[in-house]
């Protein structure tokens, strides 16, 4: 196992991420935001609370997972894609890496980054709805 | 075991075309191997398939013995690749670039080094710059300086001059010799003849996909050894007369100027057209003589395998 291969690609990969923290992560974050402002805040105001959940609340979870599904999917798709695309993926071809090692080195980035994300859409959620 | 690379019987086609036809190469430790042909000839794919970014149709190729499919890991980390194109992920800074293709190597981050080898190619002042903010030729550098951050034992060349000046090509050419000193064997593409009569030991031409010979440069230079006099001659002559006749002999330019190439240091045809040329009373205002350059036994080569 070239361990060190799969740990640089992951570092890449996390550098990217915060070098464009604003397009990955301050984005997401506000067009959450403007969902919880009008589903939960505007209409939910409307639906009456169901078990004692209210419409605000029962939201949450979907807009995370829908967030945290679309984000790994784009970053690992991107991570990968636009190497190839400029063809800088030589590299990661011609260096001692298998394919499932460079895999783990760009879906382990993309996991973590788009876990990163689905909790601060947790936490933002906090200031719009009190469950 | 004198061969560290040792290509056998290896074809590439893609879909129809073949790119590659039945090639087998034996590259010594420690030469440098240039590798001529025109374009399209399968240069650039030869090499993708010894490094692993293609996979061949047929054939195989061992690397310090180990199969380059089997044993993919023991055969890629001996090399580093300069690829013609200049792709690069445009945002990442010069170092951390550098950095990158280390650890895809599986080798520790050292500083001295890729420090050092920036230095070498004259990139050190722009380190933390992102690469987007190179010129092509610097590019083209860094490219080179990514190749060498592994410490690779092969280097791959293809094409390094290509849009690179005067100046920085004679510096490419040291920093070259000088990998050879430290025991690195190096396999180059040019398309610039110059580049490899100065650098190569041997060489080696392609064309259409199929081998059509290896040589040691100074074999090659020896046996295609033949100068070149071209006689100008005041006065146009319609053709040549029976004396001249001689396949070595010709009229070029409408018959302004005679040609005459002799091989091995034989000159009886001069000293005959010299002869001729005094009695019939034809006046030449010049003779010159040329050696031919490894451009022309390369043209002369692929034409004949042309036909
Ligand atoms: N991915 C590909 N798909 C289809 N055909 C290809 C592919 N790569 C190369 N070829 C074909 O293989 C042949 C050899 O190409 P190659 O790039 O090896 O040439 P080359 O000798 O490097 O030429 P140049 O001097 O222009 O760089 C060409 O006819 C080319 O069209
Ligand atoms: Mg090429």
């Amino acid at each position: 196992m070239n361990i060190r291969a799969t740990l640089t690609i992951y570092k890449f990969e996390m550098s990217r991420f915060r070098r464009t923290i604003f397009q990955s992560l301050v984005a997401p974050i506000i067009t959450t935001s403007l969902y919880f402002v009008v589903f939960g805040a505007a209409i939910g105001s409307k639906i009456e609370s169901i078990n004692g959940v209210s419409y605000g609340s029962f939201i949450v979870p979907g807009l995370i997972m829908l967030y945290l599904m679309t984000e790994s999917i784009n970053n690992a798709a991107f991570g990968i894609y636009f190497p190839k695309f400029t063809g800088s993926i030589f590299e990661v071809l011609s260096a001692p890496v298998s394919a499932l090692e460079a895999t783990i080195g760009y879906v382990g980035a993309a996991a973590t980054k788009s876990t990163i994300i689905g909790l601060m859409i947790f936490f933002t959620s906090n200031f719009f709805c009190h469950a | 075991m004198n061969n560290l690379i040792s290509v056998s019987n290896l074809s590439k086609s893609f879909g129809s075309e073949n790119a590659l036809s039945n090639v087998s190469l034996d590259i010594k430790r420690g030469e440098i191997f240039a590798l001529l042909g025109p374009n399209g000839a399968g240069k650039t794919t030869l090499i993708s398939c010894i490094c692993g970014l293609t996979t061949q149709t047929a054939g195989n190729i061992r690397i310090n013995n180990y199969d380059t499919i089997s044993n993919f890991r023991e055969t890629r980390k001996l090399i580093g690749l300069v690829p013609q194109e200049l792709p690069f992920d445009s945002f990442e800074s010069v170092y951390n670039t550098c950095q990158f293709s280390r650890g895809l190597f599986g080798m520790t981050p050292n500083d001295v080094y890729i420090k050092e080898v920036l230095k070498s190619l004259s990139l050190l002042e722009k380190k933390d710059l992102q690469i987007f903010g190179l010129s092509g030729g610097m590019k083209r550098r860094l490219l080179i300086a990514k190749a060498l951050s592994h410490e690779p034992k092969i280097l791959f060349l293809d094409e390094p001059t290509a849009g690179v000046d005067v100046a920085l090509r004679k510096d490419l050419w040291e920093l070259i010799s000088n990998l050879k000193k430290k025991g690195v064997t190096i396999i180059l593409t040019t398309h610039y003849i110059e580049e490899a009569e100065q650098l190569a030991d041997r060489v080696g031409i392609i064309n259409s996909g199929k081998l059509v010979l290896v040589k040691d440069k100074a074999d090659l230079m020896q046996e295609f050894n033949k100068k070149s006099t071209i006689i100008t001659l005041r006065k146009k002559m319609q053709r040549l007369s029976k004396e001249l006749k001689d396949s070595n002999i010709s009229l070029i330019e409408s018959g302004n100027k005679i040609k005459y190439i002799s091989a091995n240091g034989e000159s009886n045809n001069l000293q005959s057209i010299l002869n001729y040329l005094s009695k019939e009373k034809i006046d030449y205002s010049e003779i010159n003589t040329v050696n031919n350059s490894l451009e022309d036994i390369f043209l002369e080569l692929i034409e004949k395998n042309e036909h």
